[in-house]
């Protein structure tokens, strides 16, 4: 009997029985959102943005879906603040499944003090939010400033011992700025954010976001997640968890190849009927497409589109 | 699959076509979608996105082939804003959000309303009549000037359902509130009773009929998305969400959640 392929993989130090994580700002403040991401059968649960202090949000509309298949929000990092982070870790704990805190600041310092709060709770990583396009000087300022990203990711990785991920968004920069976060010491990276997008009501004549400007998810932005994996993956060989648009196991499958260790699924999972079999059946499919390939493991696999 | 939750969420343009005071504290809203149709079931709600404004979620009050019709009273700037629309305005709907709740077959069904709670009822009742199922309605409201006709809006038949009504000020109807006519019915008779209202009124109406399986509540408030991401309208001590799961739970399911949210 041909033995089943297997989809373990680690990325940035962290075990995982298959690729497919949750990504950050899809629930994941409370004790009771972790335990529905768990029930989808992610591998690892990222939470929302934590910031240290309780962060008010935009006034909706926050979060809207648009024609063209993709998703629109501008949620403006709403969270509850550090003090959360205990209540999530112990049920993640409770359930057995790793859980990586994504953390936000308006200053390094801040960064590192929801760092310190999730090590001390015992986090199994950190998702450093460098990228949010939508919460001015919480995001994406960060990303496109290689500088920046090095001190913020140094003085979090000085401070704490557990795997510190990256997470950059699309910008001219992205790949310096990868650089620069794995030579501060990031164990990895999320590649990548939403992109910032608008939408424009074309009867009343205005933009329908409260915040006017937001962050695009979903299909329209995979293409180019691909394209910004494989460049830092080519670069510099880094653990990559590829973050934008994952819809289908094709989607997976073309992010593992081209360099991604694991993925971030958020905007497909909100679209889907049959939430809590979708992770399942991606799963499933790939299992069947290493085999037809003649793969043992997912693992084999990660980055070999660069070969051409 | 994944087409037809996402064409929920977007949010599709429409008209306003009526939209004026129905009683001393409600307001009724129409309004026609400008390229979508949409499927509606009861106790389904729609995000009501009032241009620059607010995005309030408002559940449906009656659909016909044409039109959408939502029940609302005024609570704040978004809603205040809302009533100020004339015929002819634009805004946006996003929905219908949340699980359809409705009647199978023959069944008998009690709805305790409390004050704008009678919001989704119109619709249930025309469901009801198309599937023979029998609705007794009580109603109660604190100031009698709340009322408003329910047949003669929506046109419904008076076939297989009643109201009774109920007021704080003694006016019209029976004296007290729903919950105390509640005390003198015979519930055994019913298939499901459901209560909709301010959450005072759920919590003490799950209290009073605990120890049942077939009773349920329609919840209120704390949607802020609509569509399952931020997360604000998680039930305490559930896995569940009030806008993919709900409105429409068990008692069972969310008495935790309302003596946490009370308390």
């Amino acid at each position: 009997m041909d033995q089943e392929p297997s989809l373990r993989t680690s990325v940035a130090g962290i075990e995982l029985l298959h690729p497919i994580m949750n990504a950050s700002g899809f629930l994941g403040y409370s004790k009771e959102h972790i335990r529905r991401l768990a029930s989808y059968g992610f591998s690892a649960i990222v939470t929302k943005t934590i910031t240290p202090y309780p962060k008010k949000g935009y006034d909706p509309p926050i979060i809207i879906a648009l024609s063209n298949g993709g998703l629109l929000n501008a949620v403006g990092l709403e969270n509850p603040g550090k003090e959360c982070i205990n209540e999530m870790v112990e049920e993640a704990k409770k359930l057995g499944i790793p859980i990586i805190i994504s953390v936000g600041g308006a200053t390094e310092e801040e960064f590192a003090e929801v760092a310190e709060e999730a090590e001390l709770r015992g986090a199994t990583a950190i998702e450093l939010n460098l990228s949010c396009p939508h919460a001015k000087g919480y995001g994406i300022e960060i990303g496109m400033d290689p500088q920046k990203v090095f001190s913020v990711v140094k003085n979090v990785a000085s401070v704490t011992k557990i795997p510190v991920i990256a997470k950059l968004g699309l910008s001219d920069k992205v790949l310096e700025s990868a650089g620069k976060a794995l030579e501060a010491g990031a164990s990895g990276l999320t590649l990548i954010n939403t992109i910032k997008a608008m939408a424009i009501d074309i009867y009343s004549l205005k933009p329908i976001l409260t915040n006017v400007f937001g962050g695009l998810s979903g299909p329209p932005i995979h293409p180019i997640a691909v394209r910004v994996v494989y460049e830092v993956y080519r670069e510099y060989k880094a653990d990559i968890i590829g973050c934008g648009g994952v819809t289908k196991w094709e989607d997976v499958a073309e992010f593992v190849v081209a360099g991604a260790r694991a993925v971030e699924v958020g905007t497909a999972i909100i679209f889907s009927t049959t939430q809590h079999k979708f992770v399942e059946e991606m799963l499933d499919s790939l299992r069947n497409w290493l085999k037809m390939l003649g793969f043992k493991g997912i693992e084999e696999v990660v980055g070999i589109a660069q070969k051409i | 699959m994944l087409e037809s939750t996402r064409l929920r969420y977007i949010v599709k343009p429409a008209r306003v076509i009526e939209n004026k005071p129905i009683s001393g504290s409600m307001h009724i809203l129409r309004i026609e979608l400008i390229r979508h149709s949409v499927e509606v079931e009861p106790f389904n709600f729609f995000n009501i996105w009032v241009p620059r404004v607010d995005e309030i979620p408002l559940s449906i009050a009656y659909a016909d082939s044409k039109s959408l019709f939502f029940i609302y009273r005024i609570r704040g700037v978004g809603t205040k804003t809302l009533s100020q629309l004339k015929p002819g305005e634009f805004i946006g709907v996003k929905g219908p959000l949340g699980k359809g709740f409705k009647p199978l077959n023959n069944r008998r069904w009690l709805i305790v309303a409390g004050g704008v709670g009678i919001a989704p009822v119109p619709f249930l009742l025309s469901f009801a009549i198309k599937t023979n199922t029998k609705i007794d309605v009580i109603w109660g409201v604190k100031k009698s000037d709340e009322f408003f006709d329910l047949s003669n809006v929506f046109g419904l038949k008076q076939r297989g359902w009643r109201l009774i009504k109920v007021s704080e000020d003694c006016q019209d109807g029976l004296c007290g509130t729903a919950l105390s006519v509640l005390n003198s019915v015979s519930i055994n008779d019913y298939d499901v009773v459901l209560a909709i209202g301010p959450q005072q009124m759920l919590l003490s109406f799950c209290r009073m009929l605990k120890d049942r399986e077939n009773v349920y509540v329609s919840l209120e408030n704390m949607v802020k998305c609509g569509i399952g991401v931020c997360g604000s309208c998680y039930l305490k001590g559930s896995h569940k969400l009030l806008c993919i799961d709900g409105p429409v739970f068990k008692c069972s399911e969310v008495v935790d959640h309302l003596e946490s949210s009370i308390s």
